[in-house]
């Protein structure tokens, strides 16, 4: 009876274990040099130490959005808690998207020096997506139609492209070419890479960029229905004569004698440039 | 034979210079007259005294004195040497001529030298230009199918510096209007379009854009675009996007206002 006690308690501690292993995949980079992400939901990436792929459990930070307005429990918004239940014993979960290499829901495939990550479970399920990835790692990152995306610390190329969803940028250096239709793109730089341009979009949403203030580079800022707003000294060059009228209202300057080019555009959206 | 001729010829007849019948008769009247006898023996021992003395050698001193009035001599003339009158000095033509002629060369060597290499230097920049915008152009091509958005992004700016860019140079960029994955690089190759609004080809790119984009920002771009070059082709499909429900609000303003601009 005893014997059969500890048996039990070990199957109930290995099958904890495999759990928590399933929670976390991790997968080696090497000869990678491009990650391309394709999801739903909202992805948050962060800078790690090893050069490995790790997913885990998405954890709400500050990052995500104020805490200080919102009542709800964070713990609590799990839509996927439900998933784990005892319908699906001894079943497998197929999917439309592509086989599920990973048992997190995801299809990995690798085409040359790019890995190509797609989520295959729906927005509705997988809520939030949490990848750790070496931080000169080459990202390119989909988050379909409401999808949101944050990167913290990478000194290497981003391309990210929303819908709806917000882009949050981190302590990133670019070269960074980001478009969000409706969403708001906020992008904080530890330092400028001046190899090749920046270049930030916004249909209809705000861009809201943090510069250092010592940063090389050849602005353009373009709002065509918008006001940009700036705390950097703009020296705008005097042009004379009249303005088209319906032209595109644009401001091309240079920081600090010039350097890398950097763009600033939203359509109906403010642009606003701050100097840290 | 008279006392007179025998003093004549008495020298002669000494040192026997004479004829064998004058000296006959020389001696003849030697002996007969006393007085030519006495003429002859004072005259024969001269001439015997003569030779027995001895030749005398000048001395250094001598030597020396000599010498020394000669330069004088020669000094004194010098000072006399007298100058020809100038007038007599002819203008000196032929070193002029060739001192003039030197002039000349150096300087049309000089200004030779300088318009070619002048020519050389400006045949040199406008090939240097050339080459430059060759090696953008080639960059670009290059550039312009890279995996980073960035790079294309960098690769479609090149094409500002192009005056007039060559026809693959446009059909690239065209190509990345209208079907490059990242919305950016689309954008930024419209605006990089709409600095070459005179190209025919350019013209139908936006027009035919117009209704294949559906992007906010790059419609708003290629309405900008085509109402800045008047186009009139493009009211009918502008119409056609006021019609269409997908799009948003603020691109019929746009839409409203460009067609209204088309005149």
């Amino acid at each position: 009876m005893k014997r059969t006690g500890i048996i039990l308690n070990l199957i109930a501690f290995l099958s904890v274990v495999f759990t928590y292993a399933q929670e976390d995949y991790t997968k080696s980079l090497n000869g990678i040099t491009k990650v391309q992400i394709e999801t739903g939901t909202t992805v948050k990436i962060i800078a790690g130490t090893g050069n490995e792929l790790k997913f885990s459990k998405y954890e709400h930070d500050e990052l995500d959005h104020n805490h200080e307005n919102c009542d709800h429990e964070h713990d609590a918004e799990c839509y996927d808690c439900d998933n784990d239940n005892d319908r699906a014993k001894g079943l497998k979960a197929v999917y439309s998207g592509g086989v599920d290499n990973t048992g997190f829901g995801m299809s990995i495939s690798q085409e040359g020096s790019v890995l190509r990550i797609k989520d295959l479970k729906s927005w509705m399920q997988r809520n939030g997506l949490q990848i750790t990835l070496p931080k000169t790692m080459d990202l390119h990152i989909d988050s379909g139609n409401l999808g949101t995306a944050i990167v913290v610390g990478f000194s290497s190329e981003i391309e990210v492209n929303t819908n709806v969803g917000n882009i949050t940028l981190k302590n990133v250096t670019g070269p960074i070419t980001a478009h969000t239709s409706t969403g708001t793109i906020e992008v904080d730089f530890s330092s400028v890479n001046q190899s090749s341009p920046i270049t930030l979009s916004s249909s209809t949403g705000i861009v809201d960029v943090s510069l250092p203030s010592n940063t090389k580079a050849n602005l353009e800022l373009r709002s065509t229905m918008g006001t940009i707003y700036t705390d950097f000294d703009l020296q705008k060059p005097s042009k004379d004569g009249m303005k088209v009228v319906g032209s595109t209202r644009k401001i091309e300057t240079q920081l600090n004698n010039g350097g890398v080019k950097i763009v600033l555009r939203s359509s109906t959206g403010n642009v606003y440039l701050r100097k840290k | 034979m008279d006392c007179k001729n025998i003093e004549q010829h008495i020298v002669d007849y000494i040192d026997r210079q004479l004829a064998s019948e004058e000296a006959k008769q020389v001696e003849q009247h030697i002996e007969t007259c006393d007085d030519c006898k006495v003429l002859y023996d004072e005259t024969n021992l001269l001439f015997s005294a003569f030779k027995n003395v001895e030749e005398v050698t000048p001395s250094d001193k001598l030597r020396e004195g000599f010498y020394k009035l000669l330069e004088e001599e020669k000094q004194l003339l010098d000072t006399k040497v007298v100058q020809l009158p100038k007038e007599s000095k002819e203008f000196p033509w032929k070193y002029a001529f060739q001192v003039a002629a030197s002039i000349v060369f150096v300087f049309a060597g000089y200004f030779f030298g300088s318009h070619t290499t002048r020519q050389d230097t400006n045949q040199e920049i406008s090939a240097l230009q050339k080459e430059t915008i060759e090696l953008r152009e080639g960059m670009m091509l290059a550039m312009i199918e890279n995996q980073s958005p960035s790079k294309r992004i960098q690769a479609v700016s090149f094409t500002e510096s192009f005056v007039k860019p060559d026809v693959k140079i446009l059909e690239a960029l065209i190509e990345r209007m209208q079907y490059d994955g990242n919305i950016n690089v689309r954008l930024a190759a419209a605006e990089a379009l709409s600095e070459f609004p005179e190209s025919a080809i350019v013209k139908e790119a936006f027009i035919e854009a117009l209704t294949t984009q559906k992007d906010p920002s790059l419609q708003i771009a290629i309405i900008q675009f085509l109402v800045n070059i008047q186009e009139k082709r493009a009211i009918a499909p502008m119409q056609q996007l006021l019609e269409h429900s997908d799009t948003p609000d603020f691109i019929k303003e746009q839409v409203n206002s460009g067609i209204s601009q088309i005149i």
